[in-house]
């Protein structure tokens, strides 16, 4: 089968633009980053929350943020990196210390949670990484009514 | 008409070919799938005869609606899509009737006389316009009737009525969306001689008035005004040298079908019990024309057997496939299926040559 | 000057200055109507010129793309496309799977937009090929596929969506398990594309980035209106059986209008709905097609001749009647569903005059052509 010029130019562009889709999934995914800081235990080691961490991560739409213990603070990013600018206190008084520290997120994940006390030790990301579930609503049992016509003539 | 259908030998088998060329595939799926809907019904749990006597209801209903088609279609001004203009001439005599203070069964035809008057002068500048405008009825048509349709909604606000039944009982005045007709004319003609044996009911009083005005229209037909706007429409070179007046038969047309609107959207009111306002009439004409449609009719031939057999296949779907697809399948498709199959119905009539179908 | 087609030619006349406002105002009837409207309804409305100007910047940034989607076929004689609506479904939809991967931003709107293409390219294919086999009556028969295909758009969203279509977030999924919830959020793209390049003059907002993309859809149709393919279009809006004697291919070329055009409206749907933020899954796309149609010919252009100037024009005095409409009502009547009435109202007249007057023209120029032809076969029977 002789593939004209035509052709060609028709693949070349639907293969160029395949590829944007392609480039587009990936810069364009979305995910909601939640920082915590709390004491983690995991494999009988232990990570004490630390006083205070104030927390930006570059790129994201929201403000720096400041967690103390027990909270849990949230960032939205676009794309696989995120890199954190953090500053943490271990304990009230004591000296700001700045970290930057860049982690990768899995493209099939929405939100993840970062557990910054394992993560500020120098842990791997299977330790302080783990997936934010969202429970789907169960409460709201009220049968949605879908409206497809709004000049519907309502009939029997 | 048939096209040439090869002969295959067998003479029986040639019969039902040319039949179902002539009769159209798309009608014969949907009769079809009526058919199979009706033999389905019971497997399902939906008792038949009922399901049979709320076909006939709505087909009562509905019915002189689809009726109003015929003389436009016949003088060639096409499906249409104008018929909100009808049904505001019979909400104006409905509402008025009310307002006037007319009560129970006899307000009918109190509302039919009323919406007369209204019928006509709105046929006549509808028809004036349609007559300057030959070729392109049926677009203009639907945006004429949109237009009547939003200007009327301002005019339900505006107008003075009174009747502590039809207003907001607020502010007073502005008539309410909906007006029920309890008291009024609600089963007029449905209530006289019904018949009601277990599960079946027939509204016989409605059906007799249908086959009035439908034998009133065959009647028409065949005479020679009604000739006369048959030739108008499948062959105007023939009619204008036969020295018949086109303005002149095709705004009659319009006026037959303006009326036969209002008189359709009254019989409708008394069946289902309410008088619907404001945006209503909005999407009324695409039931009637794909009925009309799937009864045979194309878009500038129509007979009244393309009426009783297209509203009858109409609402025999749309009465029957939410029952039986619920029980069936857990699934509430009917709207879909109801809007996928009438107006691909309107597709396929549009997309005919003008053609005389029988 | 020469008739063309009937060789007729006629005696030079001057036209008085009276003649020439008079035809002015008779070309122009809907515009100048429109201002007049306008005119008396934005004092009433009571609002400030400054709201004003802002929410026209919004509508125009908003709205221009999905209208000059509409040029195309007026270019090639199928008049008003009302089957703009099959490519906004095929941009919702593009919306719809995009919203469910997460894909946010711009790089989720152009990921919707290349989702809409294939879409779009078969239901105009589709819809092109049905206009061709109704000839003549291609308004009403776009008119009537826009209900048809919003039946099979139905199907796909309200049932298929979630069983045989997988959606990965129940969020997005009415409660019965199957079919898309009646909005669908859009906020991790809104105005992503507006707010990208965006300045402030006075306090208006100004989408410079999106004004930018309207300009490069400008200049492509102005372009296309040159290269061969654009003119075998107005060859074919002319006269079909002229164009098909000089060896185009009408229906090819007929449908390729329609096609482009429907993925135009399924890119400018695609922008409607970043800047509004919220996809109304069922309701977004029915009265889009009959707003943008009547914008465009209160723009002053008719269902066989628009321009790009008719667009913006447009877009701004029919928005204009929109914004101050319901306030009028009020200032008036007390009531401002008569002022909500009302623009519904203008919105269809406009379109049900406008298609009177292009009805009324054509038939006053083919009997015109008639007796010209009629006259000039005298003269030559005359001279012989």
């Amino acid at each position: 089968m002789k593939i004209s010029r035509t052709m060609w130019f028709r693949i070349a562009a639907v293969a160029f633009i395949l590829l944007i889709a392609g480039l587009m999934m990936i810069i364009g995914r979305g995910h909601t980053i939640y920082l915590d800081d709390k004491t983690l235990e995991k494999d009988g080691k232990t990570w004490q929350a630390l006083y205070r961490i104030d927390a930006s991560v570059a790129g994201s739409t929201q403000e720096p943020q400041t967690l103390y213990a027990r909270e849990r603070v949230l960032f939205t990013v676009m794309g696989q990196k995120a890199t954190l600018h953090l500053q943490y206190m271990e304990a009230k008084g004591g000296d700001k210390v700045p970290v930057d520290v860049s982690i990768r997120i899995p493209y099939g994940m929405d939100g993840v949670i970062v557990n910054l006390p394992a993560l500020l030790a120098g842990e791997s990301q299977d330790v302080f990484m783990s997936e934010f579930i969202t429970v789907p609503d169960v409460g709201d049992t009220s049968a949605e009514v879908v409206v497809t016509d709004e000049f519907a003539v309502t009939d029997i | 008409m048939s096209e040439l259908v090869r002969s295959s030998g067998n003479p029986l088998m040639d019969k039902i070919r040319v039949f179902a060329k002539s009769f159209g595939l798309p009608r014969l799926i949907i009769a079809g799938f009526l058919l199979l809907l009706f033999i389905m019904a019971p497997f399902v749990g939906a008792n038949f005869f009922t399901q049979l006597s709320n076909t006939i209801n709505r087909f009562s209903w509905n019915a002189v609606l689809v009726l109003s088609m015929v003389p436009m279609i016949h003088s060639g001004c096409g499906l249409n899509f104008g018929l909100p203009l009808g049904i505001i001439a019979g909400l104006l005599g409905g509402t008025i009737a009310i307002e006037l203070g007319a009560v129970g069964a006899g307000s009918f035809w109190v509302a039919v006389l009323l919406a007369t008057p209204f019928a006509v002068i709105f046929g006549m500048v509808y028809g004036f316009l349609l007559n300057k405008i030959k070729g392109g009825e049926m677009m203009i048509a639907t945006y004429v009737g949109f237009s009547a349709v939003s200007l009327m909604c301002i005019m339900w606000l505006l107008l003075p009525y009174h009747s502590p039944n039809m207003v907001w009982g607020y502010a007073g005045t502005g008539l309410r969306t909906t007006i029920s007709l309890e008291g009024y004319y609600l089963k007029a003609l449905a209530g006289f001689l019904a018949i009601n044996i277990g599960h079946l009911s027939i509204p016989v009083g409605s059906l007799l008035f249908f086959a009035l005005l439908a034998f009133a229209m065959w009647a028409f037909l065949h005479t020679k005004t009604g000739t006369a706007m048959t030739a108008v429409g499948s062959n105007p070179e023939f009619a204008k040298a036969a020295g018949i007046n086109i303005d002149k038969v095709r705004l009659l047309s319009v006026i037959m079908s303006t009326w036969l609107g209002a008189v359709g959207i009254l019989v409708y009111e008394q069946g289902f019990g309410f008088i619907q306002l404001y945006m209503a009439p909005f999407n009324m004409a695409l039931p009637a024309v794909s009925a009309i449609l799937i009864g045979g009719a194309s878009v500038n031939k129509a007979s009244i057997m393309n009426v009783i057999i297209g509203t009858f296949l109409f609402q025999g779907i749309v009465t029957m496939t939410p029952t039986v697809m619920n029980s069936m399948i857990h699934m509430d498709m009917s709207e879909v299926i109801r809007v996928i199959a009438s107006n691909g119905m309107i597709i396929y009539a549009l997309t005919r040559k003008s053609e005389v179908s029988r | 000057m020469k008739n063309r087609k009937t060789g007729y030619e006629a005696p030079l006349e001057k036209i008085s200055p009276a003649r020439k406002v008079l035809g002015f105002a008779r070309d122009n009837t809907v515009p100048l109507m429109f201002i007049l409207i306008c005119a008396i309804c934005i004092p009433l409305s009571g609002f400030s010129v400054n709201y004003l100007l802002a929410e026209i910047v919004t509508r125009i940034s908003r709205n221009s793309f999905l209208i000059l989607s509409l040029l195309i076929p007026i270019m090639a004689g199928m008049g008003l496309n009302f089957g703009m609506t099959l490519g906004a479904m095929a941009g919702e939809i593009g919306l719809i799977l995009v919203s469910d991967w997460q894909i946010w931003g711009i790089p989720g709107m152009v990921l919707a937009m290349i989702i809409s293409i294939p879409i779009s390219i078969g239901l105009g294919v589709l819809c092109g090929k049905i206009m061709n086999m109704a000839k003549g009556r291609e308004m009403i028969t776009g008119y009537i596929m826009n209900y048809f295909i919003n039946g099979i758009y139905q199907l796909i969203v309200l049932y298929a969506m979630g069983v045989v279509i997988p959606i990965i977030h129940s969020s997005i999924i009415l409660p019965r398990g199957y079919g898309i919830r009646n909005t669908v959020s859009l906020l991790a793209m809104r105005q992503s594309l507006d707010n990208l390049i965006a300045i402030r003059i006075n306090g208006v907002k100004i989408p410079v980035m999106t004004f930018v993309v309207i300009a490069l859809l400008c200049l492509f149709i102005v372009w296309f209106r040159k290269t061969k393919l654009g003119q075998d279009m107005r060859a074919v809006g002319q006269d079909m059986e002229v164009a098909r004697a000089a060896g185009i291919n009408v229906e090819r070329t007929r449908i390729i209008s329609i096609v482009i055009s429907t993925v135009l409206a399924g890119f400018g749907m695609i922008i409607y709905l970043q800047n509004m933020g919220n996809l109304s899954t069922y309701t977004a796309h029915s009265q889009i097609g009959m707003f943008c149609i009547a914008a465009l010919l209160v723009g002053g252009a008719s269902v066989d001749r628009a321009t790009i100037g008719n667009v913006f024009l447009g877009v701004t005095l029919f928005h204009l009647m929109f914004i101050v409409a319901p306030s009028a009502g009020t200032a008036l009547m007390g009531d401002s569903m008569i002022g909500e009435y009302f623009r519904v109202f203008v919105s269809y007249a406009v379109i049900t005059l406008a298609l009177i007057m292009y009805e009324t023209k054509k038939r006053k120029a083919s009997s015109k052509a008639g007796r010209e032809l009629a006259l000039a076969q005298k003269l030559e029977e005359e001279n012989k």
